[in-house]
């Protein structure tokens, strides 16, 4: 996991999303327990209050959650929330490029050209961002 | 005379003072560093960081106003303050002469709270010889051994002066790991002064720009970045309108594009630069710290 | 305090090593010359009462040396800006580079009065400098030696240059000296009669001097703020 200080994304959402990612991925699976804020904070080299307040996010969205001096585990709906989460930031994602579209004055047939064509072209293995 | 309370700021400048010749190093800074937060004192090179600290650590004289750590003034009992503040310089004049174990020998018998099991801990983590002259040390491990000094005493404030410079990546990573690793055990109040940006956004959740002896900016981190936007318009006849939304920090104009840095962004502000004559296609855009801290320095030296 | 004192001890230790050598080095020659049968008139033991003047006079050098190395030595490696953020007093390190250099005197002292005063008590029959006179220039020696000390080591609390602040302790006394002179040429005073109205002049001058410089000088480094 990595996360970019100079990112305009905020450094918690980043560590939100890396982690979100990581349990639709089922790299951490329900019923795991995640990292140690220590550890996160350390292995991530930030501040571990970001650290908190990602993990903050993440309970409050119920992908995680906290036993009490246990540490944070992932929830038994957390790996479809996620993957959930994972449809909503491809749908963001989507929606953003409509927009630039329309601003650059792109028409909607040339966008509906454009997404089938990308649809038709060959899925980008091992491309994740897991792979770092 | 000691005036600790254990619920003040960690540390607190009211008004500090540097003028060296006719010249104000650090002019009339007032600041207040909140215990357990990390913060980053940003500035480009002569802006007074490094002065600031050394004020504060008792280690120059104050023309005016006064520096406060941990409740105790520094001008009366600096030694109590030096008792409790860990503090990595930027520059390291620790003795050529002497092996790394009698360093630490030397120091442990002038702290009060010097922590052995902390202190073992650090010579493990950072793999230190200590049969090795300080001479003879790498720059990188030099700066493990002052944050080893530093951390070792269990201080409850952590002054770091520009403690990456002249790192080398992996060094870089080792010092930050051990840095990290005080923050969490133990929770201290971090002030660290850099102007790698990219280190203060991973450890400050609050920031302070200094620039020419005076704070420009100060606040969290996280606030700042979510309220300062910048607008990115397109100027029709390359005119750069006269009438600027409140609170800017800069505007550039290149070619046709104009670029407006504001703070305190709110709707208004875009209904503003969108109403303006002879501007089209305006948009919003989130700011990195280093353009905003660009921003506000080059804000400066035109007005200088 | 005990690593205060080595660490003090450690910088120093050049200045030590120099002492021993000027401590022996004047004994060493004239047993050497004495073995080789180079004597001439001079007995063996005028020869060693000589030299152990002589290395008392040569021994004030480490004095000065000391003065001007205590506080400035540290200020030209910088590396008493490391001890600046370390909570340790003025108060402190004043008092362990005093004692440091304390413990100079009986090095210097000692030896060379023990050689002295064990020759001049078993001295064989023959005409004896009265014990006024040797009291004199070992007197004059020790507030000598003195003075080099405390202006040495005004100069050291205030600037950066141990070089300098040794020669401003050496060039004191000389300096005394030569006022005293102009003084008496000036005034057009009489003649003393006896160099011991001269030497009296010279121990006060120079007690007061000392005292004066090293004074300030402690003062000045204890109010300083900067390392």
């Amino acid at each position: 996991m990595k996360i970019s200080p100079s990112s305009h994304v905020p450094i918690y959402l980043q560590i939100a999303a890396e982690i979100r990612s990581a349990v639709a991925a089922e790299v951490y699976r329900p019923g795991e327990a995640l990292p140690s804020l220590r550890n996160m904070a350390i292995e991530l080299q930030v501040n571990p209050n970001t650290v908190q307040r990602a993990y903050d996010e993440l309970v409050r969205d119920g992908l995680i959650y906290a036993q009490r001096g246990k540490g944070l585990f992932v929830s038994d709906q957390g790996t479809t929330s996620a993957q959930n989460g994972a449809l909503e930031v491809v749908r963001m994602l989507f929606e953003e490029g409509v927009r630039a579209g329309r601003a650059a004055g792109v028409s909607a047939d040339q966008l509906r050209e454009i997404f089938s064509a990308s649809m038709n072209k060959p899925a980008n293995k091992g491309a994740t961002s897991h792979d770092q | 005379m000691t005036n600790s309370s254990s619920d003040g700021p960690a540390i607190e400048l009211s008004g500090l003072t540097k003028v060296f010749g006719s010249t104000p190093a650090v002019d009339n800074l007032s600041l207040k560093i909140d215990r357990g937060s990390t913060f980053g004192l940003l500035g480009p090179n002569g802006a007074g960081k490094s002065t600031t600290i050394k004020m504060l650590m008792g280690m120059l004289s104050i023309t005016a106003g006064e520096a406060r750590v941990l409740g105790v003034d520094v001008a009366q009992n600096a030694t109590i303050v030096k008792d409790s503040v860990g503090y990595v310089p930027e520059t390291h004049h620790i003795y050529r002469w002497m092996r790394v174990g009698d360093v630490i020998g030397f120091c442990r018998a002038l702290y009060t709270t010097w922590n052995d099991q902390t202190c073992h801990e650090m010579v493990d983590l950072f793999r230190l010889d200590l049969s090795k002259k300080v001479k003879h040390l790498s720059k990188g491990t030099l700066v493990k051994l002052a944050l080893l000094l530093a951390v070792s005493h269990d201080p409850q404030v952590l002054v770091l002066d520009e403690p990456i410079s002249g790192l080398d990546p992996v060094a870089r990573e080792e010092f930050l790991d051990g840095v990290l690793r005080t923050i969490c055990q133990r929770g201290q109040t971090v002030l660290i002064s850099s102007h790698t940006l990219d280190d203060v956004q991973r450890l400050a959740d609050t920031v302070g720009i200094l620039y020419d002896g005076r704070l420009l900016m100060h606040g969290r981190l996280d606030e700042i970045l979510s309220t300062t936007k910048r607008i990115r318009a397109t100027l029709v006849d390359g005119r750069r309108p006269t009438s600027l939304p409140a609170g800017t920090i800069h505007d550039r104009v290149q070619g046709r594009e104009w670029l407006v840095t504001v703070s305190g962004f709110q709707a208004e502000k875009l209904e503003h630069v969108r109403a303006l004559e002879g501007v089209a296609h305006v948009e919003v855009a989130d700011i990195g710290l280093e353009d905003l801290f660009k921003d506000i320095v080059k804000a400066q030296r035109a007005t200088t | 305090m005990k690593w205060l004192i080595w660490k003090d001890y450690r910088v120093n230790r050049l200045i030590f090593i120099t002492t021993l050598v000027l401590l022996v080095a004047p004994h060493a020659l004239v047993a050497i010359s004495i073995w080789r049968g180079a004597g001439g008139p001079t007995s063996p033991a005028d020869a060693f009462m000589a030299s152990s003047v002589y290395a008392l006079g040569l021994l004030q050098l480490a004095f000065a040396l000391l003065g001007g190395n205590s506080i400035a030595g540290e200020r030209i490696d910088r590396s008493a800006e490391f001890l600046a953020y370390l909570p340790v007093s003025r108060g402190r390190i004043l008092t362990s580079k005093l004692l440091v250099a304390l413990a100079a005197v009986p090095l210097v002292w000692l030896p060379n009065l023990v050689i002295f005063a064990v020759i001049y008590a078993a001295r064989p029959a023959g005409p004896t400098p009265p014990v006024e006179y040797i009291l004199c220039v070992l007197g004059s020696i020790a507030i000598t030696g003195l003075t080099f000390f405390c202006v040495a080591w005004l100069f050291s609390c205030m600037l950066r240059s141990p070089t300098f602040s040794v020669c401003a302790g050496l060039i004191t006394p000389f300096l005394v000296v030569t006022g005293i002179c102009w003084v008496v040429y000036l005034l057009k005073l009489p003649n003393p009669g006896s160099p011991l109205i001269v030497l009296w002049w010279y121990g006060g001058l120079c007690l007061v001097i000392s005292a004066a410089s090293f004074l300030s000088g402690a003062l000045y480094y204890l109010r300083r703020v900067e390392p």
